[in-house]
């Protein structure tokens, strides 16, 4: 491995046990914390979406063994109506941002983007640590709402005035809407924290040799993330901070002459289209913050275990590049049943089929690159494919989604639950699993057992297609999303009750089939097999380091990047793999587009070297 | 064993260099990296910021523009605004002498104290600001334009904090000529956007 004699000062490992791994600038060590912190949030969301599944499929129907788990939830063993608004809430909160974003910016990206930049840590680590802290603060802070008089908040995750913004609305919406709005504040400071170190770090701190353009997507990814959550956070904020204005102090940024259990509320002139239009300004880019990190991970993976180069590269990055900008021009899409000139939905309708380009791009790419690859089958792999599977699924649903006239008819209906579902707890939920058994190695320096990987692969695979595919069906028949019961509304097919529970029964085994996931998480950190430095015979850089790597990550010796991170089965190598630290003169380089162009790179020592691939 | 090669002093972390970031930030083209770290942090930072301000300016702008109110400023804002001002045009001046003699001085220290007073003297003014239109009856739920006067100028007030804040801490640190050179600057930088900020807040807020 070639690596440059900086002999930097590598400042003193931490020795006591709080400084090492609680109070940690490691940006290991943060990223760790961070998937604990995001993956238990995840559980509980998981555990939320199963109470939602009982009164949709047993409607008034007693559940004893819930109702003994849950007392405060249900009533005569039937869970409460406020207690299932409570759950939708605050399943889609959680799930959203407190397990998505937080593990996949502040897990995979402090994880990766100093090890794959080649840098010895964040660019700024007390920055760092203290963006860990925050969230953690604002993970306490909703989760502590769950306990308040009232309940959680009741809103949704959009969290919509009026219903938000007036406390006697319903029983969700006095403190319990308080501190949600509190703890996304305290979020969206958390995550603006950790996307100025993110990107500071990717500008900045890359090891010598490394260009952008040799950067592997999966730090292409991250950083263009990062960038739409500094652009995109903000507005939220804005919005959360006027919400809580009209909610205490009586202003009317959101209301106009609401009336509440019979009594007129003197406040006028505001807009609840205003929350909308905030809410969604940050929304819908959140929505690609959660599935380009995904994105990259998976282009990682499926390079590696094709072995070849992924294709076109510079168009993956240019693509990525685009669905950054994009996703910062169609937030309109969602606000369509709102009310909207008719010329503006038609400019919303635009980019949102233009953004479907560049996410085609990508998956075209994907296949490129899997077709006539000596294909590897491994867990990563396999979720990695599956990514592109339900990628593809969901975003068709998406281009239908993006039209006005059918969205109209679909917008509250199972079928927007379906879309959203198999884009977001699915694909980029398979991303985060794909990620975590690829790096666990590296993380841990033992590799997860490969047989309950594929195991957990098949059943999350099946039954993520078995409760989402049929929300389509029951969103075509018009079954209004986010309702609780149907009473004696008689209108949908009797069909239903059966897609119903057989939905209900996919969504208990795919939970349960996550336990396999955490059982081979903690058997394989003790049991599991010793891992080498690159298992996967990769090229990135994380893999020159040693499993798990050092404080510092790189000892004295910095790396020096020599090539593109996917040279794969290049003609005329020793190897079929050739990772980034190989100097051109010791093996050829696949990077032939660029090779002949290729300004002279500097080793080590500062001689200069022609690429000569 | 410690090794002994200098990290450049442009491309170290917050904890003052002793190990972090010296990935060099070179790339293949060797030409260094796009700017000093801390410099590109605050960048940063005042795009995270300025979004903030410009999603709560344009929700201004239109509901302020549907009720067709404005609001008369206190006198005070006037001074308030002379104030902040001059906090800027001092901390550039003390940023100079710094530049000029490679660390504080006691005339750099002397203008860099005055900065910080005006910054704190900004804002109590602007305390009496709020103050004044109380007295007059003005309150958050008067009108929009009430509202949103005392939304943006509590908005940058917390955010001139934030900067006093990030100025005395430079004061504390006025002895350590690394921490000086990397980060008054930066810090600068960030105190002459809330500056720029100011003067677009009251324009929005004077918009029919």
């Amino acid at each position: 491995m070639a690596t440059q004699p900086t002999a930097a000062t590598v400042h003193q490992e931490p020795t006591s046990f709080w400084r090492r791994y609680i109070f940690s600038m490691d940006h290991k060590v943060i990223a760790i914390q961070y998937m604990i912190t995001a993956g238990l949030m995840g559980i509980i969301g998981l555990v939320m979406s199963w109470l939602m599944r009982m009164p949709l499929t047993w409607p008034g129907e007693s559940i004893p063994i819930a109702a003994k788990i849950f007392p405060g939830l249900f009533e005569g063993g039937v869970l409460r109506p406020d207690a299932y608004l409570a759950m939708m809430t605050m399943h889609g909160t959680l799930m959203v941002f407190f397990f998505l974003t937080a593990i996949l910016l502040g897990g995979f990206g402090n994880l990766l983007i100093p090890l794959q930049c080649g840098a010895r840590d964040m660019a700024f680590p007390f920055v760092n640590m203290l963006s860990y802290w925050v969230f953690l603060l604002s993970c306490l802070i909703m989760l502590a709402s769950l306990f308040v008089t009232g309940g959680a908040a009741a809103a949704g995750w959009t969290a919509y005035p009026p219903l938000s913004a007036v406390a006697a609305a319903v029983p969700g919406s006095g403190l319990g809407q308080t501190l949600w709005l509190i703890a996304m504040a305290v979020f969206i400071v958390s995550s603006v924290m950790g996307g100025l170190n993110y990107i500071t770090t990717v500008l900045n701190l890359r090891t010598q040799g490394m260009s952008m353009m040799r950067l592997p997507l999966t730090v292409w990814a991250l950083f263009v993330a990062a960038i739409i959550g500094l652009l995109a956070f903000p507005a939220l904020f804005a919005g959360a901070v006027l919400l809580l204005l009209d909610r205490h102090l009586g202003t009317s940024f959101y209301l106009d002459h609401i009336v509440v259990g019979g009594q007129h509320l003197a406040r006028e002139g505001g807009n609840p289209l205003l929350w909308q239009h905030l809410f969604w300004f940050l929304g819908h880019p959140e929505v690609y913050i959660l599935i380009l990190p995904p994105m990259g991970i998976v282009s990682e993976i499926i390079a590696n275990n094709a072995r070849k180069p992924i294709f076109a590269y510079r168009a993956m990055v240019y693509s990525i590049i685009a669905i950054g900008f994009l996703s910062f021009i169609v937030w309109g899409h969602h606000m369509f049943v709102s009310g909207m000139n008719i010329w503006l939905s038609a400019a919303f309708t635009l980019t949102t089929l233009i953004i479907a380009v560049p996410s085609a791009v990508k998956t075209f790419n994907w296949l490129g690159t899997l077709w006539r690859g000596k294909l590897r089958f491994p867990t990563p792999m396999l979720f990695a494919i599956g990514f592109v599977s339900t990628f593809v699924t969901g975003g068709l649903t998406g281009i239908f989604l993006g039209n006005p006239t059918i969205d109209i008819q679909l917008h509250d209906t199972y079928f927007v639950v379906a879309h959203f579902h198999i884009v977001m707890a699915t694909s980029a939920v398979f991303g985060v699993f794909a990620g975590v058994y690829y790096w666990f190695p590296k993380m841990f320096g033992r590799l997860m057992s490969e047989r309950l990987g594929k195991l957990h692969f098949w059943l999350t695979f099946l039954g993520m297609y078995g409760i989402f595919f049929p929300m389509h069906y029951l969103g075509f028949m018009g079954m209004p999303r986010r309702y609780y019961g149907f009473g004696l509304l008689q209108y949908l097919a009797p069909d239903t009750q059966a897609i119903q529970l057989f939905i209900t029964i996919s969504a208990f085994i795919t939970g349960a089939a996550q336990l396999l996931f955490l059982y081979n998480l903690v058997w394989s950190l003790w049991r599991g097999k010793r891992a080498e430095a690159n298992p996967w015979q990769a090229n990135t850089l994380e893999w020159q380091a040693p499993s798990p790597p050092p404080h510092g990550n790189w000892g004295e010796h910095m790396p020096v990047v020599y090539r593109w991170a996917y040279d794969y089965s290049v003609p005329g190598a020793s190897q079929d793999f050739i990772p980034q630290t190989v100097p051109l003169e010791q093996e050829p380089t696949g990077e032939h587009r660029r090779a002949a162009v290729a300004a002279p790179e500097l080793s080590g020592n500062g001689e200069a070297h022609r690429n000569g691939g | 064993m410690r090794a002994t090669v200098v990290i450049p002093k442009e491309i170290r972390g917050i904890d003052g260099g002793r190990f972090r970031g010296d990935g060099g930030g070179r790339g293949a083209e060797g030409g260094g990296p796009l700017m000093p770290t801390a410099q590109l942090f605050v960048w940063l930072l005042i795009v995270g910021v300025g979004m903030l301000f410009a999603a709560l300016s344009s929700a201004a702008i239109v509901r302020i523009g549907l009720d067709g109110q404005t609001l008369r400023f206190p006198p005070i804002v006037w001074g308030n605004t002379a104030v902040l001002l001059l906090s800027s045009l001092v901390l550039g001046l003390a940023q100079w002498h710094v530049g000029r003699q490679g660390m504080f001085q006691p005339s750099s220290l002397r203008l860099f104290g005055g900065a910080v007073g005006c910054g704190l003297l900004f804002l109590l003014g602007q305390l009496g600001a709020w103050y004044e239109l109380i007295q007059q009856g003005i309150l958050l739920t008067s009108s929009s334009a009430a509202a949103f006067f005392y939304v943006l100028t509590a908005a940058h007030g917390v955010h001139v904090l934030g900067g006093i804040v990030a100025l005395s801490a430079l004061w504390i640190n006025r002895r350590r000529g690394a921490v000086v050179r990397r980060w008054l600057g930066p810090v600068a930088t960030y105190w002459h956007f809330l500056t720029l900020v100011w003067f677009a807040l009251l324009a929005i807020l004077q918009l029919r």
